[in-house]
């Protein structure tokens, strides 16, 4: 019985040891995570200026969000949320693909883009676009294209800058992922007599499954957060149509909605900020269980 | 600020020591509230080769219309002169804003509370802009007026006091106006801001009132580098001084009244311009739609705060 105790109350005791190793991080994660997150759910359910005391108006932003057509944050939701769906289904097959491409054909050079600042990046190829002096309209003998400000080039030059700039985590991963790729597979394929694109198929991309599916997750929740691209490019790009009073623009995102009313230089409004927030991030929740869920049917179905 | 102004003994901040536009920009309810440092404005620069080239006459007043515009792009046309515009501009915020307080005169209630938004001045004035646009007397869409400018390829050119040290670099003469008006007999008012110091309200020791007025008096008297970074200075001054009035925006400052935001949510209302742009002359958008547009964001906006 004494023994019994005697035990019980020494891992009492060292109990504290494993909690007091994850604190330091606890404590960074809630105030960095958690604390934020709770913030913008409260702040969802206020009207809030940021420089006075939020307001609770319960889920008033949510009602003007989703069934106020008059309002102009009611059609900033709908095409955010269009256009940024539609640069993601643009962009991601991309952002999977052409790593791909590059890790199995060439050198990890290709990295480099990456390690640019977004700035330095979008700087870069708005000299390089520009409809007069820009390199690819001179070099490429295009005249005078206006890649920033006219659909589809808009969409076009965005979704190749976003690709160009944010492939090599993905190069990364795929370069690692293939040199674990069974040699006696590759060539038990080859002597079945499979050519270089079925053992692309039947033995390199099944053997690297796992990576894919963390990219082409990773890729979606990445491209549903797109904004200093198309905020520096063109500030959302030309206009399409005017509805009651609200301009749609060509390629902005929801995230440039969200910054612009919780953060802008004018007119702060983060209760409505944090609305949207809280429904994109709905969103990709659902699109990234979805992803996993069909994922994960596959590699059961497989097995 | 009041009381901090009277309370100085090294220097008097009386208010006629400064620009004339300080007389209501720095007051508040009959208090004042700030003191003026310099106002960034509004205007249109000349490459003055190519007027004298294609408009010699243009510049007898001082004073370049809307008419006139439309008359030497008209000439320009007439000759074949194919690769200059007569005018590429900067901003759409401040060209839109500069015009409309041509066309309408003010965008608020006279106590500054409230937005009255002139929608017919407003449509009449994108009417003339996009007249000319369509005429081929503007830039065209992609181009980056600054840089048309900088390469002789425009007579006229919008921008802001800011701008004169890149465009001494061009290395042609030049001259700084106001931008083209509706009537050249009408006051020429231009649009402008004020960079002001003020203080945060809570209570301050003699100590750090006499570091404050030290500081304002300091740059009191040596506005002149200010100047000399493109601005037009509210010490009256250094206004006065022949170093001052050697400057390009001298001529603005002396000509000219300027128009500082006095409406509570003018940034916001700036800010709806900002995101409209050049649109209507784009074909985007018809000026009614803009001028729904201007309002209705920026209602919706105030609404917010």
């Amino acid at each position: 019985m004494d023994v019994k105790r005697t035990a019980r109350r020494k891992m009492r005791r060292g109990a504290w040891i494993p909690l007091a190793f994850l604190l330091p991080h606890l404590l960074v994660f809630c105030c960095f995570n958690v604390f934020p997150i709770l913030t913008g759910i409260f702040a969802s359910f206020t009207k809030w200026t940021l420089g006075k005391a939020p307001i609770w108006v319960g889920l008033e932003n949510y009602v003007t969000l989703l069934t106020d057509s008059q309002s102009m944050y009611y059609w900033q939701l709908r095409w955010g949320l269009q256009n940024t769906i539609q640069f993601v289904i643009l962009c991601v097959p991309f952002r999977i693909v052409v790593p791909l491409s590059l890790a199995l054909l060439l050198q990890t050079c290709y990295y480099l883009p990456s390690l640019l600042s977004l700035s330095v990046v979008m700087v870069s190829w708005l000299y390089m676009f520009d409809a007069r002096s820009g390199i690819v309209n001179n070099l490429l003998g295009l005249g005078k294209v206006l890649w920033i400000n006219t659909e589809p080039y808009n969409w076009i030059a965005l979704i190749l800058i976003t690709v160009w700039w944010g492939s090599g985590s993905n190069l990364i991963i795929y370069q690692s992922a293939l040199a674990g790729v069974s040699m006696e597979l590759q060539e038990a394929a080859r002597v079945d007599g499979a050519n270089a694109f079925q053992r692309l198929i039947h033995v390199t991309l099944p053997s690297i499954r796992f990576p894919l599916q963390y990219t082409i997750i990773t890729s979606v929740i990445a491209e549903f957060g797109i904004w200093g691209q198309p905020d520096m490019f063109n500030g959302g790009g030309p206009t399409l149509e005017v509805v009651n009073g609200i301009n749609r623009q060509s390629n902005k995102m929801i995230m440039q909605y969200i910054a612009e009313s919780g953060f802008g230089s004018s007119g702060v409004n983060a209760g409505i900020a944090s609305s949207m927030a809280l429904i994109l991030g709905l969103i990709v929740f659902c699109v990234s269980l979805v992803q996993f869920k069909v994922m994960r049917r596959g590699e059961n179905e497989e097995g | 600020m009041d009381d901090m102004l009277a309370a100085c003994e090294t220097f008097d901040f009386a208010i006629d020591k400064y620009h004339d536009a300080c007389a209501t920009l720095n007051y508040y309810n009959g208090k004042r509230y700030c003191v003026s440092l310099d106002f960034p404005t509004w205007g249109m620069y000349v490459n003055l080769a190519l007027a004298e080239q294609y408009c010699p006459d243009v510049l007898d007043d001082d004073i370049v219309t809307w008419d006139e515009i439309k008359a030497v792009g008209a000439s320009l046309k007439e000759q074949g002169v194919e690769d200059i515009s007569v005018l590429a501009c900067g901003r759409p915020r401040n060209d839109l804003l500069n015009s409309y307080l041509d066309f309408a005169g003010t965008y608020a209630s006279q106590d500054g509370t409230t937005l009255a938004l002139d929608k017919e001045a407003t449509v009449e004035m994108l009417g003339v802009w996009k007249e000319c646009y369509d005429a081929g007397y503007l830039w065209e869409e992609g181009d980056d007026g600054a840089t048309s400018f900088a390469v002789e390829e425009a007579i006229f050119y919008t921008g802001g006091t800011w701008n004169v040290n890149a465009i001494n670099e061009y290395g042609f003469e030049y001259r700084f106006i106001a931008p083209p008006q509706k009537d050249a007999d009408d006051d020429v008012t231009v649009f402008g801001a004020s960079h002001a110091f003020m203080t945060p309200v809570r209570a301050y020791t003699q100590e750090e009132q006499e570091a404050i007025t030290a500081f304002m008096h300091y740059f009191y008297e040596h506005s002149i580098d200010w100047a000399q970074a493109g601005s037009i200075v509210a010490s009256k001054e250094t206004a006065q001084s022949e170093a001052y009035q050697a400057l390009p925006q001298a001529f603005v400052a002396n000509a000219y009244s300027i128009a500082n935001p006095d409406y509570t949510y003018a940034q916001i209302l700036f800010d709806v311009v900002d995101g409209l742009g050049w649109e209507v002359l784009y074909g985007r958008m018809t000026p009614e739609e803009f001028a729904q547009a201007w309002e209705k964001q920026t209602l919706e906006k105030i609404e917010a705060q």
